[in-house]
This record gives C-alpha cells, sequence and structure tokens, in this order.
C-alpha cells in the first residue's frame, strides 16, 4: 500500500464537518458583535461577561461539585461492588450485570424520567440531592464496566499468594490487588466525571429549586437565542475537554490503550 | 506417632455442590521428605494441597502440622508456603519486591530483607535479577523466582502444584533436577503435586497415587512401579499389559490360555486375579524355540530408544518394548519369566 | 473463597434493584393509572392521529439518519481501517474528541451557521442568492443527528475491521476473488456485527432525543422525546408522559429484537 500524503478525502471532509462549527464558535466567542456573521473586530469582552454572570459561575460551581462529589462515590462503590462481582457465581454476575448497563443501553431520556418518576413515587423534593443521586447512579455502571475487565484479569492466586506469604487480607487489598487496579480506578474515576460533567438529559429532569449545572444553565440560554457568552463558555468547555484529554493521555502508558478504553465504554 | 512427622492428614473429605472431590484421604509425611500427589486431571490432588494451604477448608477430617490441627488457620498463619500452578507473582512488583514481599509482611529489617533476597536469587541460579521485571522473565526463570519467593519465609513445608506444567520438555527435566538440588539444599519438605508420572518416578521419596478423589497407592518409586496394587496404578504408572487370570495355587497362574511360573503366593486356589507384565519385561524369540507363546506382529513404532509392539496371540494382545525390531506380519515367540509378572488381586469395584 | 467476597456486590445489587429496576416499574404503573386507579387514557390518547403522527416522524428522522450515517460512516470506516501506525491513533483521537464535547454545545454551535443570519445565509448573499431558512426545519434536526451521532457508527465498524484478520482478505484474493468479490462476499459480512451495533448506537439516541429538535428544528411537538418532556416538564401529565415513554421503550426494544435476530441469523449461517 503506497503511504499518500494526506489522508482520503473524504475523511478530510468528515473531520471539516466535525470541527468547522466548533471552531466557528470559538471564532464567535471573540467577535465584538453581537449577532450575525460579520466580524466586528476582536474581542474578551464575552469572557468577562461570563465570569460576571453569577448564575452561569454558580452553575460552573454545582457542576463540579456534583461530578467530584458523585465520581468519587461510584468510584468507590463500584470498585467494591466490582471486586463482590468478581467473584459471584456466574449466574447472579449476569443478572447484575445486565441490570449494570440498563442505564448505559436506555436512552439518556428513558433514565432520565424513570429517575424523576422514582422520585415523585417517593416523595422526594427535587434539587441537589436527587441530581446528586441521579449522578452516582449514572456513573457507577461506567466505573464497574472500566474496572471489572482488569480485576477480571488479576488471577485469584495474587490474593492467595499474599495470603500464602503471610498477608493478612487488608495488607493482600493494599499491596497486591489495588496497585494492580490503580490504571483503570483512575480512568473510571475520570469517564465517571467527564460523564458527569457533560450530562445535561438527566440533571434537567431531576433537579429543581434554583441547583443548576452548566449544562441546564447553557440550555435555558440557548433555547432563547443566540448568546455570545454560550460562545465563550463553549470555548472554555473545549479547551477544558482538550486539556482533560492530553492528562488522561499522558496519565496511560499508551495511546493506544486509552481508546481501547474508550471503546469498551461506547461499544458495550 | 513418628517423631519425625511434620505433617499428617487423618480422612480429610471435601466435596464441591455434593460432589465428593476429596474423599477420606490420610497421609503422613516426614520432615526433608519429597512427596508427590500423582494423578490424573480432575482427580483431586489441586483440592487437598489448598487445604493444606489453607485456601479450602476440609469438609471433614483432620490436618495436623507439627501435631497441631491446623484446619481453621488461615493461610497467612501457617508456616507453610506455595508453588501456584501459574506462579501468581506480583506483575506490579520487580523480583527483589515479589521475593521481599514475605519477609515484609513479618516486618524484618531491610538490611536482613536485602541479603536474603541475594541468597535466594543465588539458590535459584538468578543472582543479580533484583531490578528486573516479571514480564521480561522466561517462564522457568519465573519458575524459579516463585520458588525463591515461597522459600524466602523458610517454611516448615513448600507446596508446588505442577509447578513445571507450563515448561516445555526439555527446560522441565533440567529444573526438575535442579528442584531436587533446592529441597536438599534448604532441606525442606516437599509436597509435590504433578500429573507426569515420570516427573513423580524420578523426583520423588515417596508417592500416592490419587484417583477419584482417594489414594489409590502410597509407597516408593519402585514399589509402585514394580508392584502396583490395584490396575489403576498399574495402568497409569508406565505402560503395562494387564491380564485376567487365574491362581492355580501358589507360584501357579492360569492366563492367556497357559499355566506360567510365577513368584506369587498366598492366593486362595483357583482365586480370580490380574497380572500385570510390564511390555519390556516380554522377551521376543524365534518362534521354533522351546517358548510360552506365539503370536503374530501386528504393528510397530519406532518410539526413539525402544521399539513399540503389538502382539496377537491366541488369547490375549500384548504390548511389548524391545530394542530388536519385528515386522508387522512376523511370527514371533514369547517367554515371559516368573518374576515379569506380578500378580494383583481383582479390584473391588469391578 | 468465593463465597466470602461476593458479598460485597450485594448493596450494589440492592441499590441497582431500587435505582435501576423500580423507576421502569413506577413507569409502567405510572401509565396505566390515572389518579390513583387502573385506565388505559394515556394510551388510548397516544393513539391518536396527532400523536402517532408524532411518532412516524420520530422514526422517519431517526432511520434517515441512521442510514446516513451508515452510508457515509462504513467508507471512512473502511478508509481508517487501512491507514496505519500514529497517523490512524490520531485519526481515531480526532473521531473521538468530539464525543467528550458537551452534546448541547455541539448541537447549539450550527445556530450561528444556519441562522437566518448565520454564515451561511451571509455566504448566499455575498453571491448574489436569496436567503433560504436553514434553521428550524427539519433538515436542521437532520443535520443535528448526523453531525452528533456519526461517530458512533464509524468507530464500531472501525473496530470489526480492525480485528479482521487480514489473512482472510489475502486468503480471497488468493483464491481468486477480485476487489469486489472480496468485499462483498469478506469484508462486509465479516463487519456486520460492528455495523449493527453501529446502527443501534445511532437510532436509539436520534429517536429519543429532544434536544436536537429544540435546538435546530424550533417545533414543539416534533419528535416523540419532546412529548415526553412535555408532558413531564410543563403539563405535569405523568399517566401520558409515561404511557408514550413505554411506548417509546417498546420502539427501542423492538428495534434491538430486530437488529439481535440479523445478528444471530449471521451467526447461525456461518
Ligand atoms: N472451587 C471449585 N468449585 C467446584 N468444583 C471444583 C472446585 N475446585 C475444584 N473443583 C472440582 O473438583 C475436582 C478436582 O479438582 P482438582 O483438585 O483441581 O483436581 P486436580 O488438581 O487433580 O486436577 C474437579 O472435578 C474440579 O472440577
Ligand atoms: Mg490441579
Amino acid at each position: 500500500m503506497k503511504k499518500r500524503k494526506l489522508p482520503h478525502w473524504l475523511i478530510l471532509l468528515l473531520l471539516i464537518f466535525l470541527y468547522m462549527p466548533i471552531l466557528v464558535l470559538i471564532t464567535y466567542s471573540f467577535n465584538e458583535g453581537r449577532t450575525g456573521a460579520e466580524w466586528t473586530g476582536f474581542t474578551f469582552k464575552w469572557y468577562a461577561e461570563l465570569f460576571r454572570d453569577r448564575n452561569i459561575l454558580k452553575a460552573m460551581g454545582y457542576t463540579i461539585l456534583i461530578a467530584f462529589i458523585a465520581s468519587t462515590v461510584s468510584t468507590v462503590v463500584g470498585t467494591i461492588s466490582a471486586w463482590g462481582i468478581k467473584y459471584m457465581g456466574r449466574r447472579t454476575s449476569g443478572i447484575l450485570l445486565s441490570i449494570n448497563d440498563l442505564p448505559l443501553l436506555n436512552p439518556d431520556l428513558v433514565t432520565a424520567i424513570s429517575l424523576m418518576s422514582l422520585y415523585i413515587f417517593l416523595k422526594m423534593t427535587f434539587g441537589f440531592m436527587t441530581l446528586l443521586l441521579s449522578h452516582i447512579m449514572f456513573s457507577i455502571p461506567y466505573v464497574i464496566i472500566t474496572v471489572l475487565p482488569v480485576l477480571r484479569r488479576i488471577s485469584r492466586h495474587q490474593m492467595e499468594a499474599a495470603l500464602d506469604l503471610g498477608a493478612k487480607p487488608v495488607v493482600g487489598l493494599f499491596k497486591i490487588i489495588l496497585p494492580q487496579l490503580k490504571q483503570s480506578i483512575i480512568s473510571g474515576w475520570l469517564i465517571a466525571f467527564t460523564m458527569s460533567v457533560d450530562d445535561f438529559v438527566i440533571s434537567f429532569f431531576t433537579t429543581g429549586s434554583g441547583v443548576s449545572n452548566i449544562s441546564i444553565a447553557v440550555f435555558s440560554m440557548a433555547r432563547r437565542g443566540i448568546n455570545p457568552k454560550i460562545n465563550a463558555l463553549s470555548s472554555l468547555m473545549f479547551a477544558v475537554v482538550i486539556a482533560l484529554l492530553l492528562i488522561i493521555n499522558k496519565n496511560r502508558k499508551t495511546r493506544k490503550e486509552d481508546l481501547a478504553i474508550e471503546e469498551n465504554i461506547l461499544l458495550h | 506417632m513418628k517423631k519425625n512427622e511434620i505433617l499428617r492428614i487423618a480422612g480429610l473429605t471435601k466435596s464441591y455442590g455434593g460432589q465428593r472431590v476429596v474423599d477420606q484421604i490420610s497421609l503422613s509425611i516426614d520432615r526433608n521428605e519429597f512427596l508427590t500427589l500423582l494423578g490424573p486431571s480432575g482427580c483431586g490432588k489441586t483440592t487437598t494441597l489448598r487445604m493444606v494451604g489453607g485456601f479450602e477448608t476440609p469438609d471433614s477430617g483432620e490436618i495436623f502440622y507439627d501435631n497441631q490441627i491446623i484446619n481453621t488457620i488461615p493461610p497467612y498463619r501457617r508456616n507453610i508456603n506455595t508453588v501456584f500452578q501459574n506462579y501468581a507473582l506480583f506483575p506490579h512488583l520487580n523480583i527483589g519486591e515479589n521475593i521481599a514481599f514475605g519477609l515484609r509482611c513479618s516486618k524484618q529489617p531491610e538490611k536482613k530483607i536485602r541479603s536474603k533476597i541475594g541468597e535466594m536469587l543465588e539458590l535459584v541460579n538468578l543472582p543479580g535479577f533484583e531490578k528486573r521485571s516479571i514480564a521480561s522473565l522466561s517462564g522457568g526463570q519465573q519458575q524459579r523466582i516463585a520458588i525463591a519467593r515461597a522459600l524466602v519465609n523458610e517454611p516448615g513445608l513448600l507446596l508446588l502444584d505442577e509447578p513445571l506444567g507450563a515448561l516445555d520438555l526439555k527446560l522441565r527435566q533440567g529444573m526438575q533436577n535442579e528442584l531436587k538440588r533446592i529441597q536438599k539444599q534448604v532441606g525442606i519438605t516437599f509436597i509435590y503435586v504433578t500429573h507426569d508420572q515420570e516427573e513423580a518416578l524420578s523426583m520423588s521419596d515417596h508417592i500416592a497415587v490419587m484417583n477419584g478423589g482417594r489414594i489409590q497407592q502410597y509407597g516408593t518409586p519402585v514399589d509402585i512401579y514394580n508392584e502396583p496394587e490395584n490396575t489403576f496404578v498399574a495402568d497409569f504408572i508406565g505402560e503395562s499389559n494387564i491380564i485376567p487370570g487365574i491362581m492355580k495355587k501358589d507360584y501357579q497362574v492360569h492366563l492367556a490360555g497357559k499355566d506360567f511360573a510365577c513368584v506369587d503366593r498366598g492366593f486362595k486356589d483357583s482365586e480370580e486375579i490380574n497380572a500385570v507384565i510390564r511390555p519390556e519385561d516380554i522377551i521376543i524369540c524365534s518362534p521354533e524355540d522351546n517358548v510360552d507363546l506365539r503370536g503374530i506382529v501386528t504393528s510397530t513404532i519406532f518410539r526413539g530408544v525402544h521399539w513399540e509392539m503389538t502382539v496377537e496371540s491366541e488369547h490375549t494382545t500384548w504390548l511389548l518394548h524391545n530394542t530388536v525390531q519385528a515386522s508387522p506380519g512376523d511370527n514371533i515367540g514369547l517367554k515371559i519369566e516368573p518374576d515379569a509378572i506380578h500378580i494383583m488381586r481383582k479390584d473391588r469395584e469391578e | 473463597m468465593k463465597n466470602r467476597f461476593n458479598r460485597y456486590a450485594w448493596p450494589y445489587a440492592l441499590w441497582t434493584v431500587v435505582i435501576i429496576v423500580l423507576p421502569l416499574v413506577v413507569i409502567f404503573v405510572f401509565s396505566f393509572s390515572k389518579n390513583g386507579s387502573f385506565s388505559l387514557e394515556g394510551y388510548g390518547l397516544f393513539f391518536t392521529p396527532l400523536y402517532l403522527k408524532v411518532l412516524l416522524k420520530s422514526l422517519e428522522l431517526a432511520l434517515k439518519a441512521t442510514a446516513i450515517c451508515l452510508i457515509v460512516g462504513y467508507p471512512i470506516a473502511l478508509l481508517i481501517s487501512r491507514e496505519e501506525g500514529t497517523r490512524k491513533s490520531t485519526l481515531m483521537l480526532l473521531l473521538m474528541l468530539p464525543m467528550w464535547i458537551n452534546f448541547l454545545l455541539k448541537t447549539y454551535a450550527w445556530r450561528p451557521i444556519l441562522g437566518n443570519t448565520g454564515l451561511l445565509n451571509s455566504f448566499l448573499e455575498m453571491i448574489g442568492l436569496d436567503k433560504v431558512q436553514f434553521l428550524y426545519t427539519e433538515g436542521a434536526v437532520l443535520l443535528g443527528m448526523v453531525y452528533n451521532f456519526i461517530p458512533f457508527m464509524i468507530l464500531p465498524i472501525l473496530s470489526v475491521l480492525d480485528k479482521m484478520d487480514h489473512k482472510l482478505i489475502e486468503a480471497a484474493h488468493d483464491l481468486g476473488a477480485d476487489d469486489r468479490t472480496v468485499f462483498l462476499k469478506v469484508v462486509l459480512p465479516l463487519s456486520l456485527p460492528g455495523i449493527i451495533s453501529g446502527i443501534s448506537l445511532v437510532f436509539m439516541p436520534s429517536v429519543s432525543t429532544f434536544i436536537i429538535p429544540i435546538i435546530l428544528g424550533g417545533g414543539q411537538d416534533m419528535m416523540i422525546g419532546n412529548l415526553i418532556e412535555r408532558q413531564f416538564l410543563k403539563v405535569g401529565n405523568w399517566n401520558f408522559g409515561s404511557s408514550i415513554s413505554v411506548i417509546l421503550m417498546l420502539v427501542i426494544l423492538s428495534a434491538m429484537i430486530i437488529l439481535s435476530l440479523f445478528d444471530r441469523e449471521k451467526r447461525g449461517e456461518r
């Protein structure tokens, strides 16, 4: 096969299609004019306005707070549960894992309204707690499907060898099992964190009483029309995503592994 | 109770899902002994070993170590170490730290740990490997590290579950000698599990042949080979001709349509028995000679050191090993000396 | 050992029952009850021409989006799978990167392009053509779907193509097959699992979306997702909302079943 200089034009076209709107958005975020396509001059004012907008700042705060708590809780719970699932019988673990898959396979909208119905059914007040619960609910499955395959690859003889050499079970867990899981636990946390930051649909249906995250804030602005502050916000979030991905990439040994994990989640 | 005994197992039984995997096993092992549990795959060897190691609890029966019952003592409090079937080396630790693991668990001083690691690597012939990673080792080297790691705690008893199973033939033979040397050098009792009879015969002081969760025969390699107690052992250890027959009287047996002189006695007159005749003990001669049997060679296969032949006589098919070749279709005579015939009682189950 | 550690999964098992299974049951119950008693009103309401049209429109748009993603995505997957080394992994990274960007923002990003005073219309004006209404059309919704979901079509196909044993293709050539035959008889059938998973990954979010119609479609009740959202958040008719949700789940479930039949049939053949 000959090595061409550029990828096939079809691939290039797709990449242009995928990235053009984002680039346009970033460009407009520095545009003086409020609406319209014309370029009326360079400015940072939309960024400045963004950081003066109390609602957006509050939403950012909630987003980070919820994402941090939800991903941390689900990493702990998910890892412990994965450990248990490893030792379950095939039938039981099969059933549990199918249920675990439901939030990943179901459309967000279905998960969202089902949670909403549950909270209504339980007569809960919509707000921070329901939002957090929902995020934990959809984050744990990601942690489990990230950690479990790695955990399953660790032979049960590893723990037995540790016990055999004189380690108590706790020591075996911390010295032998967890170090081998570290990479996947970090990935699980990062994925859960990203999913939480990124979520709109489930948050939209399960929050209340003035608690909103970035996505909800953007939605209520976007619904009303074009707003340059959104452009600024998008550009910032895009920058953050790229930074995060770079960190994740650095964290992992090879990019291949990185892709493999992502693929595993996508194609699960 | 024997003074030199380190481990005694009495009536050990374990079932999984209603199926008895280990069935009333009793054994006694002396200090510095090399005992092998030998049997086909699935016969319960690993399960027995795991109960001794503390990874499974017996349903009934006792395990005595140094005259103490240890049935429910967890593995980390037993002075027994294991070399696992696939080594179970810790992939995230380098070789030095793998070996050091046991010492770190018992909080030994750093200086002692350092010198112990060196000593162990010396013992298994891998000096200077401390800093290498597990992944950089070949199968045979991993095997040695697993042994070093298990021996560092100076256990009273070392359990080895098919430790050479993953190695290729050449390496396996080298490691057999190596293991024997290590065992002599450290003077630790070994319980060795294998399904390979040659390995068992060449390494062990005693062998316990297992089948279906039970011990079929216990004895020295020579005893087990020469005097199998039942057809299973006779069949499993080396190749055999197992021929049904009738004990006419002491020192005389009727089999394959003829009377033979033998060296066994103490059977009832006309008792039905099985006779074991090793293929290498049957002598080939010309059919015109004064022979015990005559037959036709039906197949001949070259096995390296010897030829393996099947011979059809009037009543029986014989398996022969001989350095002299006979070709298929040849008419030959067979001679069997009295001490080549080993008489066994009919197995109860049959 | 087995029995000692599996208990760590039981709290989570209980949790999944409460927060994953129970809510679905609750929806199901809601869909059959009005003011606390059994009622089929929700379903009855849905099967009127007005709402059936919405269902059909959702199916139509989702199927169109899936078809476009497949037709465009398959050749691209094929092309990328033939790349090698860092260039290939870079291309894959570029393909995955947009998936990490907030869905809302990606959808919103089309508004400055499609809008009445947007980039596209300015361009048309510049070359002396009349303005065209791009935004708030079905076409815009379709575009939003393809834009958001096409990576979900390409990646599974790519993954299957990558795992395919190249020797099979060589063997087929060796047996005298030309490129066309190799593609039709070897590559395409073997990549079917990837196609199927791609189809489900595009169809499901498309048929259930409510954001894209709101941001790019501008319509009130364009798709089934919008109906559900409105019933739950604006109207507060949980009975009707739940009924529509159950119907949506049934649609998705049947799609999955049809797809898995396809998959099984193919596997049974081999
Ligand atoms: N944890 C277990 N659960 C159920 N059955 C088991 C378990 N461990 C072993 N067995 C069964 O017990 C029998 C003996 O196994 P094992 O002791 O491993 O035999 P060996 O080591 O001689 O090959 C096998 O039939 C095996 O399937
Ligand atoms: Mg075994």
